[in-house]
């Protein structure tokens, strides 16, 4: 007879964890089923944690969890063919009333797996779930592993983007390359010293930067401090991508960033320690997959939930997470009655929570986005242009100067197109 | 990938891959060269190898029919971030899956759902340092 536990949460991730301590904590005996060598070792994200949401996991976290600095500073920049629109907005309240920090998964998520260790759950490592199992009736009652078979109540399933348990288990079906990104990420190591010259940044402060533009595809780049490292990479949508019909296009893509004037000289001498690549769920709300069935629940990248507009993502994992804990111990309360009537309290919760919420908030943007590409391959090179008009002396009056930056406007996308545009924008973000 | 490779490995190349062609494609691949080459940067994770491959393509033929109608390089050369899918003479697509970062997106990317993708077992494959 195969162990028995009462979850099984497949994945020590942010979501796996944040539902392995609800759960343990409620006193419910919980294992977490983790991949890798140790929590965190197959992990990766671009860089910033959320500090509430964390806190609502784990309070008082920074006391103990290994988090590399406080953001202080968000940066937006545009980027045209040799230049960039940079908006920068820094102020001490997000230090003060704590807001985000940046991390390294690797570091992190082990100290994260040690949190649900601590609070009462078994962490087990190096042990991939290969499926679900299920009884008679059809609802999921265990897992199978490549070290055999353990059974549960409730399996939740914590995968990360690849999601196959929730694919094996029937919930849906192998995901669209226009719903997913294909990100790659370099880790550079950069003296603190340094660090803080070139960011502007004292004690442990950070940076969080994304960037945009200047290419045709749909992409979105990214850069943030870490104590002592640079992370830095980019996320294309694989459908965009793909058209580019050269080997490595993600590399290819995030060559030519690097390359790019604006950031050359912030990644000068610094030395490339690891390189990685990872799946986004880009799709938001409208493509959402089932979150639940008899006996299952699903949360974090493996039920797509990630608003990738804002790089949310850690924190939409950890309250998905949390939340499908306390559907368990709800189902546990109820007289242990783990069937998908009595689950669906899961997707309740989320929708009155932040999670989705905002999905629904903004779900009309990825494909707005996707059919009006050129908010990112037109708009950044306007602005650019604009800003140098706007900026140049050349001797001539700066009537001349008006009348060529409207010329542009006008002809690039046209006074009704330009009209349409903010509208449309508009409506999708505040209506 | 360093010390706990199990496997002995040729150096890395800066060579960029043969991209010999199926006579009937009319696209032409830009050999681009990378600043630094993929293979030099793999090198820089830890991994351990799984002697079962985690990746295997279920029908070279469907491959040939693939280069056919999308060209070469195939969807899942041209998003592998790893340099995992190698388009060999023009007829087999040869998998390094020793340089795999597991990340799946060769499985979402491949129009003929034709590539058997699981994770490696008992924690090995790809491991991070950062993350």
């Amino acid at each position: 007879m195969p162990e028995k536990f009462e979850v099984i949460v497949v994945g020590g991730g942010p979501a796996g964890v944040s539902a392995a301590i609800t759960t343990a904590k409620a006193g419910m005996k919980t294992l977490i089923l983790e991949r890798g060598d140790f929590a965190g070792s197959k992990n990766m994200f671009g860089g910033i944690c959320f500090a509430k949401p964390t806190a609502q996991v784990v309070p008082e976290f920074w006391k103990t969890a290994p988090i590399e600095r406080r953001v202080v500073e968000y940066q937006y920049w545009l980027l045209s063919k040799e230049s960039h629109v940079q908006i920068v907005h820094r102020n001490q309240k997000f230090v003060k009333d704590f807001n985000s920090f940046t991390a390294l998964r690797a570091r992190f998520d082990k100290w994260f797996a040690a949190q649900g260790e601590a609070n009462g759950a078994t962490l087990v490592t190096r042990t991939t779930v290969t499926g679900v199992l299920k009884d008679s009736s059809g609802k999921v009652n265990g897992v199978s592993t490549d070290r055999g078979d353990i059974m549960a109540d409730v399996v939740i399933a914590c995968d990360g983007a690849n999601s196959l348990v929730a694919k094996g288990a029937g919930l849906h079906a192998e995901w669209k390359p226009e719903d997913f990104a294909i990100a790659v990420k370099e880790t550079y190591s950069l003296p603190k010293e340094k660090i803080e010259d070139r960011f502007n940044v004292r004690g442990d402060e950070g940076v969080a930067i994304q960037i945009y533009g200047g290419r045709p595809e749909e992409w979105a780049g990214f850069m943030y401090t870490n104590k002592d490292t640079i992370s830095f990479g980019m996320g294309a949508i694989m459908s965009d991508l793909a058209k580019d019909k050269v080997y490595n296009a993600p590399m290819q893509l995030l060559d030519w960033l690097k390359q790019h004037p604006s950031l050359k000289a912030i990644l000068e001498g610094c030395a490339l320690r690891e390189y990685t690549a990872h799946l986004i769920p880009e799709a938001g709300y409208n493509k959402i997959p089932p979150l639940f069935a008899d006996g299952m629940l699903v949360a974090g990248d493996a039920a797509m939930l990630v608003n990738a507009l804002n790089f949310e993502g850690t924190n939409f994992a950890m309250i998905s997470g949390q939340f499908a804990g306390k559907t368990a111990v709800d189902a546990k309360n109820s007289g242990g009655n783990y069937s998908a009537n009595q689950l669906a309290m899961y997707r309740t919760y989320l929708e009155n929570s932040f999670v989705l919420k905002d999905l629904k908030k903004f779900r009309e943007i990825p494909h707005y986005i996707s059919t009006h590409k050129y908010f990112l391959n037109m708009y950044p090179d306007l602005i650019n242009d604009l800003m140098y008009k706007f900026f140049e002396v050349d001797g001539r009056p700066k009537e001349d100067h008006i009348k060529e930056m409207k010329h542009e406007l006008y002809t690039k996308r046209g006074r009704i197109g330009l009209l349409k545009d903010a509208l449309g924008l508009y409506r999708k973000v505040f209506s | 990938m360093s010390s706990t490779t199990t496997e002995v490995k040729t150096p890395p190349t800066s060579q960029p891959p043969n991209l010999a062609q199926p006579p009937s494609t009319s696209t032409t691949p830009k050999k681009q060269e990378l600043t630094v080459p993929v293979e030099e940067k793999l090198y820089l994770a830890k991994y351990k190898l799984d002697e079962r491959p985690h990746l295997v393509i279920f029908d070279q033929n469907v491959c040939q029919k693939c280069a056919q109608i999308n060209g070469s390089p195939q969807p899942c050369m041209i998003l592998c971030p790893a340099n995992v899918y190698k388009w060999e003479e023009g007829k087999k697509n040869v998998v390094s899956y020793d340089n795999c970062v597991e990340c799946g997106a060769c499985r979402i990317i491949c129009p003929y759902t034709n590539i058997e993708w699981k994770y490696p077992r008992w924690g090995r494959g790809l491991s991070h340092r950062y993350g």
